[in-house]
């Protein structure tokens, strides 16, 4: 069973994943799995308000906490919008960091669509699971203050590692 | 730009959406493209364009000579959205607004003293109801909800038929409405008892919530566990990531 680690998401956000981890004393560990120059297929340049066969960043990484798998991700990064990005370590505090230095982007939004779905053949094994077993999926775009799409990306991981949290105003 | 965003598709969803409200029956005769172009105040051959996709999508149907007509009621995403906009209230109204069925079992009405974790959220109150209801769509269990409600703030509950008439109603009679509402998602199988009535198994992981419902003075006013089943459910969220600077 894993550990009972869990991430919160939050409206407002100062840390990175693995800022946040780490402060609760547990050891994460961003293990890059794949990094290439894609072209985005018709999905994804939808996704991204491209045109079909863009020139992408296309990432896969595993996040894993205390020895432990917990998320494996697929990450599409708009490289018209972040040239050099390719050369930039993909741990999500440097990644971030590279984005306010040297891109002078202060604020990230993303919008988030959360499913339970039952894990394919390639996310069994990268977390580890039994047959029939079913994950959390998020999808989702990360877009800059002017509304310019730098990332697509989809989160598979075991179902206790995210929560959510929000606050509603009502008239 | 999604489709969604311009003005024909909104144009195109203002249509789907009519007809699956009803307004628009089959085979009804919908308004000419230079009607619709005045009304709207947009250029005619954005209506042409909406027209046009419809027709493409089976929706309408363009008889020269004659008009342009519903011919089929429009594709529906049968999940209700949990996002900012919707949030946890009113699942009824848009399960109703989908065109879908909306219907709801009552399954026990409780005048009791709160316990365990109810108490943590209760802790200053003697009695309170927990009314356990199962909303369905189409027939479906989709949803099974235990609320606690103070009897220091509506202590006539058992008086109330909550299987036809909304919480929020009672509420609103007695002077209460919740103004902010504070949610939590997690992702939980669940507890055996109620595997038979939502017709379920085990294993099935289904979206929980639990919300804490306040009104404009702060009190908590509502405390809600609910159990969403995933295939009608489509959680959105939004987070503003601060990077410095």
């Amino acid at each position: 069973m894993k550990s009972d680690l869990y991430i919160l998401r939050e409206h407002h956000k100062d840390l990175s994943t693995t800022e946040m981890i780490r402060k609760t004393g547990h050891r994460i560990e961003i293990r890059i799995l794949k990094q290439e120059i894609v072209e985005a297929n018709h999905h994804i340049s939808r996704q991204l308000n491209l045109p079909l066969a863009s020139k992408l960043l296309y990432v896969e990484r595993l996040i894993v906490v205390d020895g432990e798998a917990r998320a494996f991700e697929k990450l599409y990064l708009n490289l018209n919008e972040i040239k050099g990005i390719e050369n930039v370590n993909l741990d999500d505090r440097f990644f971030h960091d590279y984005l306010n230095k040297e891109k002078g982007i202060n604020k990230l939004f993303n919008k988030e669509e959360v499913l339970i779905v039952k894990a394919n053949e390639t996310e069994k094994k990268m977390l580890d699971l039994d047959q029939e077993e079913e994950i959390i999926l998020i999808k989702g775009i990360a877009t800059t203050e002017n509304d310019t799409p730098l990332e697509y990306y989809e989160t598979a991981a075991d179902t206790a590692f995210y929560r959510y949290r929000r606050v509603s105003s009502y008239e | 730009m999604n489709k969604e965003n311009t003005i024909y598709g909104q144009l195109m969803q203002s249509i789907r959406n009519k007809i699956i409200s009803g307004e628009l029956q089959i085979g009804d005769k919908i308004e000419s493209e230079r009607a619709m172009s005045e009304k709207y105040g947009i250029n005619r051959m954005t209506v042409r364009n909406a027209l046009k996709h419809l027709e493409n999508e089976g929706v309408l149907e363009s008889i020269r000579g004659s008009g342009t007509y519903v011919r089929k009621k429009p594709y529906v995403d049968g999940k209700l959205t949990m996002d900012r906009q919707h949030g946890v209230l009113s699942l009824s109204t848009q399960i109703r607004q989908k065109g879908m069925k909306s219907s709801r079992i009552l399954i026990s009405m409780n005048r009791t003293i709160p316990t365990g974790t109810i108490r943590d959220v209760y802790p200053d109150e003697n009695e309170i109801y927990e009314i356990i209801r199962l909303s369905l769509i189409n027939d479906n269990p989709y949803a099974l909800q235990k609320v606690y409600i103070p009897c220091s703030l509506f202590n006539d509950a058992e008086r109330f038929d909550f299987e036809e008439g909304s919480l929020y109603d009672y509420m609103q009679d007695k002077g209460y409405r919740p103004k902010t509402v504070i949610s939590y998602l997690r992702i939980e199988e669940l507890p055996e008892e109620y595997l038979k009535i939502m017709r379920s198994r085990k294993e099935k992981k289904y979206m929980l919530f639990d919300y804490y419902a306040y009104d404009g003075d702060q009190k908590l006013i509502e405390y809600t566990i609910s159990y969403h089943h995933p295939a009608y459910t489509k959680f959105t969220f939004e987070t503003e990531i601060n990077l410095g600077g």
